[in-house]
């Protein structure tokens, strides 16, 4: 029983991505020859994807997040594009991918936030920005191509230790050290952030986009390198 | 372990020597440690066996080739090259975005609405019935929390004023639940993992 319990801590450790990379290495070496840890992920991993199937399925129904007030009022655009930041760039709160379904509800919801700006943009591109595919170092994490006009909406997971936190300050820092656009952002309950820019706003080159809290060391950056068509 | 690792050894050249018997023991020995860890990795069922075929493709033609230096080191050779294409899989994904006319759906195939619907509707069934039986209605906050906002214990259980052995009994049962819906509904089963059941 009591090697049952530890296993099981072990396995639900790994799945909400509590190890360190050590451990994960660890973990998945034991995995490989051990049937009672395989049996006792496989029913963890069951759990939580049923948890997911059904949670998408509530957010199906009933339609995506709306932009919630403390967002807009927490926006803080600054850099040379400010003037333009405020007109376009909206904190979009857009609930997050699943495992089984996600994309005919985000992309009606990214329609009517659109919609709602006002603004002549003639198309979105959606980008999405996970953390646990980062390739580190100074290899981009995501490349993309941007629009001649419209919006670029970039679609941000956070880490697990930013998720539950309010306020945290989500920058994009251009190749030269400058400030894009700066904001304060909550994570929405599937620890995901969704900023929109005009295309315009986008500095051609490597940018970063840094996400630090102010009551904790550290931060998250990814880097995203944008080129011209 | 030595046993094993005496296994593993004796699988190796063998398949160095061309016996394709051994190649699917070896599959059959790791497909399943292989397809849960890169469940993990993409929570995707389609892609991740997908990733586990390439991946035992790459290792067997590695084993014919007499490219793996250590015999000892054939598990952990399988775990790396299956981490390996899972990195590469999203660096390619992720990689370049263009813009279209419209706004870009994500990660979406073509596919038929009607047959969509259906499925879903019938997916949604499935899945609201395992909930039900996985936990009570309040207990299924605390998995929630748990496994989806990616909540500590401790946060649960002051937030929702409950014990730690509370907790952990919610965790217990709802797992043990799931171990036998796995077991009875091969429906279920099929849903959640997609290709990779065993069996």
């Amino acid at each position: 029983m009591a090697d049952e319990r530890l296993n099981s801590d072990w396995v639900d450790d790994y799945i909400r991505g509590r190890l360190s990379e050590a451990e994960q290495t660890a973990f998945e070496e034991q995995l490989m020859d051990d049937p009672s840890l395989q049996d006792e992920l496989e029913v963890a991993l069951a759990v939580r994807s049923t948890l997911q199937g059904v949670d998408a399925q509530d957010e199906a129904a009933t339609g995506a997040g709306a932009m919630p007030d403390n967002r807009k009022d927490g926006f803080a655009p600054t850099g040379r594009w400010a003037p333009y930041a405020m007109a376009a760039s909206v904190v979009l709160a857009v609930v997050s991918v699943t495992l089984l379904w996600r994309e005919s509800v985000r992309t009606d919801e990214l329609r009517r936030q659109v919609a709602a700006l006002e603004a002549p943009v003639t198309g979105v591109l959606s980008v999405p920005v996970d953390i646990m595919r980062s390739a580190g170092g100074r290899t981009p994490d995501v490349i993309l191509v941007k629009p001649e006009s419209g919006l670029v909406v970039f679609d941000i997971e956070v880490a697990p230790r930013f998720r539950s936190l309010q306020d945290l300050v989500l920058s994009l820092r251009s190749e030269d050290g400058s400030e894009v656009f700066s904001s304060k952002v909550t994570a929405d309950r599937h620890g995901r952030v969704t900023i929109a820019l005009r295309s315009d706003q986008l500095p051609v080159g490597l940018n970063e986009l840094h996400m630090t809290h102010p009551g904790l060391e550290g931060h998250d950056a990814r880097l995203i390198e944008v080129r011209d068509q | 372990m030595n046993a094993d690792l005496g296994l593993e050894v004796e699988l190796a050249h063998r398949i160095q020597s061309g016996d394709q018997h051994a190649e699917l023991v070896l599959v059959e020995r790791f497909a399943r440690p292989v397809r849960l860890i890169l469940l993990k990795r993409t929570s995707d069922p389609q892609l991740a066996s997908d990733l586990a075929q390439d991946t035992f493709v790459i290792v067997i033609n590695a084993l014919r080739q007499g490219k793996l230096h250590s015999a000892k080191a054939l598990p952990a050779f399988i775990r790396q090259t299956a981490i390996n294409l899972s990195i590469e899989h999203f660096r390619k994904e992720k990689r370049y975005v263009r813009q279209d006319d419209e706004i870009i759906q994500l990660q979406a195939p073509h596919v038929d609405h009607k047959a969509e619907q259906v499925d879903r509707q019938h997916a949604r069934t499935l899945l609201e019935a395992a909930l039900e039986q996985l936990a009570q209605p309040r207990d299924r906050e605390i998995l929630h929390r748990f496994y989806l906002l990616d909540e500590e214990k401790p946060q649960i259980c002051d937030a929702l004023e409950l014990s730690t052995a509370h907790f952990d009994r919610v965790l217990y049962r709802a797992k043990q639940r799931m171990r036998e819906l796995l077991r009875d509904n091969l429906e279920l089963k099929s849903l959640l993992f997609g290709g990779l059941s065993d069996g």
